[in-house]
């Protein structure tokens, strides 16, 4: 609206600026026409006053002194067609008025007559404010010789701007000439009319805020003028709609790069690992949240902050500044051990280059994976604590067996009993050997899963028999009593009979190796509705409250002087328990210190076992 | 002259009574120690000129009661030899410390023993001269 308010206001200027310089135009003609005039009738009046001035310089002298109606003078003012005549006067040599004529209104000027003979004749202009501005001719009258007077005629000085009554002249002048203003103006109008709608239209669509072709129909310059506007418009509007393309296909591509990052970060998010991403200048550009779990940094810290900062574990920190240093160069896999609190836990760290599809010369960035090693760490060192733990429990018994054997070849040691001794610690180091040999086979298998249990339905008191006529057979040098305890029959059960032997026949070695001299062992079997019962019972030196609860780990001996004074390797009972278990049942243990133990290997019966199942 | 005094520790029966045996007919005092517990009171009530002992045991193993007795006497020149089943660098390095401290690998030559305890006990620089290549396997 402001725009159309000033293009109105505009609109009038131009007007007002017309009449403005149209009278101006009228002003400057007529000063030049009243300054022509004024400079015509001066000439007259020079003309006109020096001649009259010397042709009544001519009369004589009383012939002007005659006053009255007839006197010269009266006749020439009232003969004297124009009204500019002032005054004409007769003065003496003295200077005194002798004879005059006066317009009404004039008064005659004092004047001072000249000296010189030379200056006699002349004219001058006296400033008279009563009279206006007048010019005098003045000229003496001569009689002979003699200077009589002077005649001095007074004439007033032409205006620049005449009397109102010579103005209908110059509105006459002025009038075509202010006539043709408006004329002029109009035709201007007519012209800039479709400049003016152009510019309403263009308003608007400035206010509307669309660009569209200017339907207005023009001639000339004007309609060349919006011919080529147009043909911008039109160019513009190409433009622009190229351009909202152009922008459109941008923004369609950044969301679908958003799309595309936002995915591969949540995929990076989702990976079991740390993920670290360098740029190839080395600064990290991404982290995921693993590395809270891994290396305990917050991922916002890795991104803004110093490795130094953030990585508080000391060989992790020099794994990533090599990477950071060179980039584009693969590094590891590098384990790293942490122990914290006695608890192991590791990390794997490697590094990989960032390649484009297309070739791999330049790398644009280096990826750092961390990998949970704990559990293999932990399978590693528990693999190799097995390893020491059997180590150990070869060489002993291969110790005493290596020494007895060095002194059964020395002559001097060869007494009977010494011979007896050593054949009997050389047989038990054996004994011992084959069965830590062989219990660590079985345990080994168990746990690995290669040992499949082949479960088959077998009489359960005929394994009992066997194992107790087995026990019985291989002790009865150890001076122990044995007892055996069963039903004549019992509910089916399916076990592993080689498995199951095993297990029996382990705990009984153990009945009779920690019995007193001249105790018992009991191997008695029970059953109830659910489950058949296998009972070991001794009366041996007992397990102390201490290590009753360690007795089923592996290679555990007790500390006791009791337990070291006999062989053992400490896999038996973790044998027999694995066994138990395969079997979806349970071995548990009971014991007073000095008075002996109570192993009980509890079965579950097959229908009791259908029934869990079911 | 005094017959020399061997200190014998290991849990193992059959060991101990083996060494015992074949020490004492070479001519040498013997006591023993059913572990490092044990041992190490034996080593202050007896002071023996010389300890074998097994490196696992129970209460307390040989690596403890070797490094007890070098609190309890820093300065003692007893000859130690360690019997052990593992004698790789990471588990000997323990006794850089300890000059007095030999290792020897399971399972145990009674003669080596025998010509080590002999070697070391019957020569006045013994102990010096174990200083000087300490910490070897027999």
């Amino acid at each position: 609206m402001k725009l159309l308010k000033f293009a109105a206001w505009k609109k009038e200027r131009l007007g007002m600026g017309m009449i403005v310089s149209t009278l101006a135009v009228i002003s400057f003609i007529l000063l030049l026409f009243f300054k022509y005039q004024q400079q015509n009738l001066t000439d007259q009046i020079q003309r006109q006053g020096t001649s009259l001035t010397r042709l009544l310089a001519e009369v004589p002298f009383e012939q002007l002194a005659t006053s009255g109606k007839q006197s010269a003078l009266d006749i020439l003012f009232y003969s004297h067609s124009r009204d500019d005549l002032a005054y004409a006067v007769l003065v003496s040599s003295q200077g005194q008025p002798i004879q005059q004529v006066v317009s009404p209104g004039v008064l005659v000027p004092e004047t001072q007559l000249p000296e010189q003979p030379s200056q006699w004749l002349g004219q001058r202009n006296i400033e008279s404010p009563r009279s206006g501005d007048i010019i005098e001719f003045y000229a003496p009258i001569l009689a002979g010789p003699h200077l009589k007077g002077y005649i001095r005629l007074g004439y007033r000085q032409p205006r620049l701007i005449p009397a109102f009554s010579q103005w209908s002249f110059a509105a006459s002048l002025a009038l075509p000439i202010f006539l043709l203003t408006p004329l002029f103006y109009f035709l201007m109008r007519r012209e800039i009319k479709p400049m003016i709608a152009a510019q309403q239209a263009l308003n608007r669509q400035l206010e509307s805020g669309s660009l569209q072709q200017l339907e207005i129909s023009a001639g000339g310059e004007v309609g060349e003028f919006i011919k080529n506007l147009n043909s911008y418009v039109e160019f513009s509007r190409g433009r622009i709609k190229q351009m909202e393309s152009e922008q459109s296909n941008l923004v369609t591509s950044s969301k679908v790069l958003e799309y595309k990052f936002s995915k591969v970060t949540s995929m990076l998010q989702a990976l079991p690992d740390g993920i670290i991403v360098l740029d190839k200048c080395g600064s990290v550009i991404f982290a995921n949240d693993k590395l809270k779990i891994l290396l305990n940094a917050d991922p916002k810290e890795v991104m803004s902050e110093e490795t130094e900062s953030w990585c508080k574990i000391r060989s992790a920190m020099s794994f990533i500044r090599n990477c950071q240093r060179y980039p584009g160069l693969s590094f590891g896999p590098e384990t790293i051990e942490l122990k914290d609190n006695h608890t192991l836990k590791a990390i794997d760290m490697s590094a990989q280059p960032l390649f484009g599809d297309d070739q791999k010369s330049t790398s644009f960035g280096t990826v750092i994976v961390i990998r949970d090693a704990t559990n293999e760490a932990m399978a590693k060192s528990g693999r190799e604590s097995f390893v020491a733990h059997i180590a150990h429990e070869l060489k002993t018994p291969l110790n005493a067996m290596s020494m007895y054997s060095q002194a059964l070849m020395d002559a001097e040691h060869r007494d009977e009993a010494f011979v007896t001794e050593a054949i009997n610690v050389i047989h038990d180091e054996t004994e011992r050997m084959i069965g830590l040999i062989n219990n660590t086979l079985n345990i080994t298998r168990i746990e690995s899963g290669s040992l499949g249990i082949d479960r088959r339905r077998v009489k359960i008191t005929d394994l009992v028999k066997d194992a107790m006529d087995n026990i019985t057979r291989e002790s009865k040098d150890n001076n122990v009593h044995f007892d055996l305890k069963m039903p004549k029959d019992t509910g089916p059960v399916s076990i592993d009979k080689n498995m199951l032997r095993i297990a029996i026949n382990n705990l009984l070695t153990n009945a009779v190796k920690y019995n007193q001299p001249g105790g018992t062992v009991t191997l008695e079997l029970t059953e109830t509705g659910d489950s058949i019962f296998i009972h070991v019972r001794d009366t041996g030196i007992g397990i102390s409250e201490e290590d009753l609860s360690k007795v089923f780990d592996k290679f555990y001996r007790s500390e006791d002087d009791h337990v070291r004074e006999r062989t053992g390797h400490g896999l038996g009972l973790a044998l027999a328990r694995e066994i138990v278990q395969l079997h979806h049942g349970q071995l548990t243990v009971s014991s007073e210190l000095g008075k002996g133990s109570e192993f009980v290997i509890e079965i579950p019966k097959e229908t009791e076992r259908l029934k869990q199942v079911v | 002259m005094m017959a020399k005094k061997i200190l014998l520790i290991d849990d193992e029966p059959h060991v101990l009574r083996i060494m015992k045996m074949s020490l004492l007919r070479e001519g040498y005092q013997v006591i023993t120690a059913k572990n490092g517990l044990e041992g190490l009171a034996t080593v202050h009530e007896q002071q023996p000129d010389a300890i074998v002992v097994d490196i696992e045991m129970p209460k307390m193993n040989g690596r403890q009661m070797c490094e007890q007795l070098h609190v309890d006497l820093p300065d003692h020149q007893i000859p130690i030899f360690i019997a052990t089943s593992r004698a790789e660098d990471e588990f000997r390095s323990w006794t850089h410390a300890y000059p007095m401290i030999k290792f020897m690998e399971k399972p145990i030559s009674l003669r080596t023993l025998i010509a080590a305890l002999k070697s070391t006990l019957s020569e006045p620089l013994g102990n010096a001269r174990m200083q000087a290549g300490g910490n070897q396997i027999e």
